[in-house]
């Protein structure tokens, strides 16, 4: 099977290749090849993975349709795996992507909103603190990602939020 | 000694002394909010008692439940961990008129050390330096304003209770004053119960070392050497060493001295540390002192031998000291990092869910305080920080060598942590070398959380995902149905609607 992943800022297209014996070999289109041999250690999550005899773990943490967030010996990895029939759609639909202009400013964590600096109409500046969120007894300050018209306002102070919530909409 | 003692706190310190109580044999209790059922310290105890809703303010800082519980269980004394109600003069009063023991100091002890402006002017009345700045707090944003105008920018804004960072503000121009100190006091008013704050001139290029002491009840003072906790982000430590490099001989032994003298004349007794600022031409100055257990301690316990929580415990029981100043000689090196659920790619968001599985390092030079567990929920009610992992060498190199195997090995998949951060710290020329200060983790570019450095190239991340995709989808084709419990649906994603038709060209 053929696939493309996004890992980091680059882009790979691999050939994973099973012979008869069961022996998997992962091919480059630039000749690169490694023996690979991948196993499950416990559960759907945790596997060994082993790159010409080099021992590594992989933990997946999360999948979200082609997007993985995986630990590979430790550390964070967002991958993005796509089948060759999958990548030439999204090849599709990306160009057709309209950018509204809106930016939703969403909670980065659950948590107690605590001071809304801002009001609807109000012009701010890049860099402008808008929200302040309460979590674990710390004050983080969301500021404005770019200049602009605050649109509307979905949460009011006192607010207990979940993460990812839509707090204000910026024009 | 003391039968049964309650330890009024959470997390990795409720266990540190539930084992210390163990050793000697005394009975433990533990108390525990809504959140915290399941919890290791409720387990690890001999009994445990409910003591209200997840919020620390209707538990944890509830000093009429925790004193019904330890009148409930009878048990004799309690011991306060760190944060929470552990330097609150008040609750060491109503644990004596409950007729327990305070594990810790004297209120008046903790009154006079623990508010940092009644501190100062103590540490003053002992002859200690102390960094320029007002004694009395400043009551609002324009007397703050002011009282900054004249010592001079860059100024720092300190809760006058308390500690870790909360209710802490750095301010470089007169404009950031007002929202600086509005969220000091609130930060502070919100963590300590008390918003009252106070204004220092910002040392720079410093190094923070704080001089471990303790004391007993009979007059008996010393000192077990110094801890190296410059490495801070946001003033909350990350990592720590004992010893510093910053001291030498001479000046760990003046530095002693002065710190046994301030608790003599604050008439201290039981465990506590003295903080200072250390220049690079070896002057000194008091910072404050913290009337309890330290989350650092165990630096100390390692090149000293003591086992701190064990004499907190016999000096409360009414025993003199078990060692004398010369008794203590520090040997080899000990390096301690904070590991806490929060995102360091991320700016340090704090990183809320289970952790699903939990793999601790081991072996050779290996201590490991943690308090989770496979299938321990992170939530948003405590502190973030979920574990300390602490290595011991006979060099400061070994210490270090040994602190990367052990977080190479530390996972706790399920959750973001900061533990490779703490790789690169650890790699960094800044650590290696010792060149680092107070500020160094938010002003020296190499120590920035940088996702670039990792040791894994990306196309092992690449053949790591099309591996786990192909086992994936042949699972699904052998009908194994593992498959679909691995997806985890977040919300809000915007890509909703095209990975929904990815999914049907999946199944296609």
């Amino acid at each position: 099977m053929i696939y493309y992943c996004k890992a980091g800022d680059q882009e790979f297209k691999l050939e994973l290749i099973t012979d008869s014996t069961g022996n998997t070999t992962v091919k480059l289109p630039d000749g690169r090849e490694w023996a690979v041999d991948f196993t499950r250690v416990i559960g759907n999550k945790h596997y060994s993975m082993l790159v010409d005899n080099k021992s590594h773990v992989v933990y997946m943490n999360t999948r979200e349709g082609a997007d993985y967030q995986v630990s590979i010996d430790g550390q964070p990895y967002s991958i993005s795996v796509e089948t060759e029939r999958q990548h030439r759609f999204a090849g599709l639909t990306q160009a057709s992507a309209i950018d509204s202009g809106e930016i939703k400013i969403k909670a980065p964590m659950p948590g107690l909103v605590t001071i809304i600096g801002v009001k609807p109409g109000d012009q701010v500046e890049q860099g402008q603190r808008i929200i302040v969120l309460e979590a674990m007894k710390m004050e983080n300050e969301l500021k404005a990602p770019r200049q602009g018209v605050i649109k509307e306002i979905m949460v009011s102070a006192g607010q207990t939020v979940e993460q990812n919530k839509v707090l204000l909409i910026l024009e | 000694m003391l039968k049964k003692v309650l330890i009024a706190n959470r997390g990795e310190i409720a266990i540190r002394v539930i084992r210390a109580c163990r050793d000697l044999g005394i009975a433990t209790v533990a108390v525990f909010s809504e959140a915290d059922r399941k919890s290791l310290h409720v387990r690890y105890a001999d009994e445990a008692y409910l003591i209200g809703p997840a919020p620390a303010r209707d538990s944890y800082l509830r000093i009429d439940r925790i004193i019904n519980a330890a009148k409930k269980s009878g048990a004799d004394a309690v011991h306060p961990g760190y944060g929470f109600l552990s330097e609150r003069a008040e609750f060491a009063e109503a644990c004596v008129e409950a007729g327990l023991v305070f594990i810790g100091p004297p209120a008046a002890a903790i009154r006079n050390m623990g508010d940092k402006v009644m501190a100062k002017q103590l540490a003053r009345a002992a002859g200690v330096p102390l960094v320029p700045g007002t004694d009395a707090e400043a009551k609002t944003a324009a007397e703050a304003k002011s009282i900054s105008d004249e010592i001079g920018y860059p100024v720092l804004i300190k809760a006058a209770a308390g500690g870790g960072g909360k209710g802490m503000r750095v301010v470089r121009s007169s404009d950031e004053i007002e929202s600086a100190f509005g969220a000091a006091t609130r930060e502070a008013a919100n963590s300590f119960g008390y918003g009252g704050v106070y204004i220092e001139k910002l040392l720079e290029n410093v190094k923070h070392v704080e001089i471990q002491i303790i004391a007993d009840s009979f007059g008996n003072a010393i000192h077990l050497g110094e801890r190296e906790c410059s490495m801070q982000r946001r003033h909350q430590k990350m990592l720590e060493e004992a010893p510093s490099m910053a001291l030498d001989d001479d000046l760990r032994r003046r530095m002693g001295e002065v710190a046994v003298a301030a608790a003599k004349k604050a008439n201290y007794v039981n465990a506590g540390t003295i903080e200072f600022l250390v220049t690079n031409d070896k002057k000194f100055y008091f910072m404050e002192m913290n009337t309890r257990l330290q989350v650092e301690h165990p630096v100390t316990e390692l090149i000293t031998g003591v086992d701190i929580v064990t004499e907190q415990l016999k000096i409360a029981s009414g025993l003199p000291l078990s060692y004398k100043q010369e008794d203590i000689v520090l040997k080899g090196w000990a390096i301690e990092c904070r590991i806490t659920a929060e995102d360091p790619f991320n700016n340090f968001l704090p990183s809320i869910g289970i952790i699903e599985r939990n793999v601790s390092p081991n072996g050779p030079g290996i201590r490991l305080d943690s308090a989770v567990f496979d299938g321990y929920e992170v939530s948003l009610y405590y502190d973030p920080m979920i574990s300390k992992l602490i290595t011991y060498g006979n060099d400061r190199l070994q210490a270090i060598e040994r602190m990367q195997r052990a977080l190479r090995e530390y996972r706790l998949y399920g959750i973001k942590t900061t533990i490779p951060f703490h790789q690169q710290l650890l790699a960094s020329e800044a650590f290696q070398s010792g060149e680092f200060y107070t500020t160094s983790l938010e002003t020296n570019a190499t120590l920035k959380p940088n996702q670039q450095y990792r040791p894994i190239e990306p196309v092992l991340a690449a053949i790591a995902g099309a591996l786990i995709e192909e086992t994936v989808q042949n699972e699904e084709r052998q009908g194994k149905g593992v498959a679909h419990s691995i997806v985890n649906g977040n919300v809000e994603k915007s890509g909703w609607k095209e990975v929904a038709r990815r999914e049907v060209l999946r199944r296609g």
